[in-house]
């Protein structure tokens, strides 16, 4: 071992007595005054993982973005990969997730542990990117053998049937006539009422043209047409967006029932 | 005699580990200059503000080290925002430190954000002594300080110590010059006049006090609402639904508007002010953290 454990030993009782917020800092003070390369990157996991105790995930991620890769071996690359990945996932940052997962070098790519196999199936299906979990999820029956054939048929099932997205674009489109966007995203009754909304205030303008009441209809019907009009179509997208999220989110649950469990492994 | 002896032995050694024990918890005075230096100069408040919240027994160390962890104390609550306990760090550095200069100045501009003003130029003035090197800086900072007051009088006794050459000073001179022409030209608009104009044309008050945009949005809208209810009038009679519920609507937006002309002279009024305290705080500050800022 190329540290000194003399350094860590102040930081450490913080940590042991969780003290969190003063073992970040004395962990940076061991990174700070650390003579090599070895006692900065420990000082740097130990840090990351004091701030992942506070629920800091983003400030862990950070940290251990910090340690250099370049010096460690397979091993000891994986494990700073599965821990920066799961404390994305833990602070619900996808994007900074996704990231890391495109940029994965591909030695690494070829030796994942079943842990960062595990943490990628879940990234990738809170991403609505199917088809990576799946192919990610062949390489993981590969490597547990935890799995029973049962759940492995459970789940071959799953991603036989993924959730279908909705799309926004579409919903926008067919809320041309009001309401079609709601119903598309199965929102039935919210579908009906935007329509007879919309329709009741078209006959209200329709009716004062016919009286010849031609001020009212520009102000008052125009007007409430064209706010419910865009109203409505800026609902149907949001519900579209909503029937994602529900759909994804129960989808993915019933995925980490099934997988979670085999983490004890 | 053997039995005391070791009972003394004992007694030292507890003592010894106590004293340790309670070093390790300490806030180690020696090293940290340049450890706090390098977390706030990495953005690390958070890790600079958990040190600088610890205890520290100024009475264990000679005067310049207790000088420095209350001036690096200080800098941690000022970076974290943490004013009022800054500036109590601040003002702990002794007369004898050469932090002085800097803290004094520091305790100073956080009395400033705290909008504490005359506690802020009391203590510079009580330093003055100590500041003698730095007699434009304290210049500037006093023109700070009137200007915040808007004692625009007094800040034109202190610009007079202005060099507008001194590197560092120059600009925040000029600026605060811009800010004080500003000040003196501000005509400041009337709610009563803003109401009566929206009362006579609707929308007329916000563009005198300002917000064209806004007056133009409340012309068409009352307008819009005045035209159909006097088409419904017209045609249907007074009693008429439409002619109600329009009327009703318009005289709402219509009071609402007059009532809006009179709230947003005051909204420009408190804008404007606003952003030139903003501006202010920012040219006195600056000059602080390039000369005595870590």
């Amino acid at each position: 071992m190329a540290y000194n454990q003399n350094v860590f030993s102040l930081a450490d009782k913080y940590f042991e007595d969780k003290d969190y917020s003063n073992a970040v800092l004395e962990y940076e003070r061991v990174y700070f005054y650390a003579q090599n390369s070895e006692t900065q990157k420990l000082a740097l996991q130990k840090k990351a993982l004091s701030y992942k105790k506070r629920g800091k995930y983003l400030l862990s991620a950070q940290t251990l973005e910090r340690i250099p890769l370049y010096a460690m071996n397979l091993e000891e690359k994986d494990s700073v990969f599965y821990e920066k990945l799961l404390c994305f996932y833990l602070a619900d940052d996808f994007i900074s997730a996704e990231n890391l997962l495109k940029n994965k070098s591909l030695d690494l790519e070829e030796n994942s542990s079943n842990k960062t196999l595990l943490m990628e199936i879940l990234v990738y299906n809170q991403l609505g990117n199917y088809s990576k979990a799946k192919d990610k999820l062949s390489e993981y029956y590969k490597h547990t053998s935890y799995l029973s054939d049962e759940d492995k048929s459970l789940l071959d099932n799953l991603y036989q049937n993924p959730p279908k997205q909705k799309k926004e674009s579409t919903a926008k489109l067919l809320s041309f006539i009001p309401g079609l966007g709601h119903i598309y995203s199965g929102y039935w009754f919210e579908g009906f009422s935007a329509f007879v909304v919309n329709g009741g205030i078209l006959a209200f303008g329709i009716y004062e043209v016919w009286k010849g009441d031609y001020i009212t209809v520009w102000v008052a019907g125009a007007g409430l047409l064209s706010a419910a009009y865009t109203g409505q179509q800026k609902r149907a997208v949001y519900l579209s967006k909503k029937y994602n999220y529900l759909k994804n989110k129960s989808f993915n649950n019933e995925i980490k029932y099934l997988l979670l469990p085999t983490l004890k492994e | 005699m053997r039995n005391s002896f070791v009972f003394i032995l004992f007694s030292l050694i507890f003592v010894l580990c106590f004293n340790v024990s309670t070093a390790q918890n300490d806030i180690l005075p020696y090293k940290d200059y340049e450890f706090i230096k390098y977390l706030i100069g990495n953005d690390m408040k958070e890790e600079a503000l958990t040190w600088a919240k610890r205890d520290f027994d100024e009475n264990k160390y000679e005067k310049p080290v207790a000088d420095s962890v209350f001036f690096l104390k200080g800098w941690a609550f000022y970076s974290s925002k943490q004013l009022s306990k800054a500036r109590e760090c601040f003002d702990k550095v002794s007369n004898q430190s050469n932090m002085k200069t800097g803290a004094v100045f520091f305790s100073s501009l956080s009395s400033a954000y705290l909008e504490e003003y005359d506690l802020g130029v009391s203590n510079l003035e009580n330093n003055k002594a100590l500041l003698n090197n730095n007699t434009e800086l304290y210049a500037l900072e006093q023109a700070g300080f009137s200007l915040l007051k808007r004692d625009l009088k007094l800040y034109e006794d202190y610009s007079k110590n202005f060099s507008y050459t001194t590197y560092n000073l120059a600009d925040k001179e000029k600026n605060l010059d811009s800010i004080f022409f500003s000040l003196k030209n501000y005509k400041k608009k009337s709610p009563f006049i803003a109401a009566s104009l929206s009362a006579i044309v609707p929308g007329l008050g916000k563009v005198y006090a300002g917000q064209i945009g806004e007056g133009v949005s409340a012309f068409l809208t009352v307008g819009s609402f005045a035209a159909v209810t006097t088409e419904n009038w017209i045609k249907h009679g007074f009693l008429n639904w439409k002619t109600l519920l329009f009327g009703s609507l318009g005289t709402v937006f219509y009071v609402g508007n007059i009532w809006g002309s009179a709230v947003s002279v005051k909204i420009g009024y408190d804008d404007f002010n606003e952003k030139q305290n903003i501006s202010i705080l920012y040219n006195i500050h600056l000059p602080l953290r390039n000369s005595f800022g870590l």
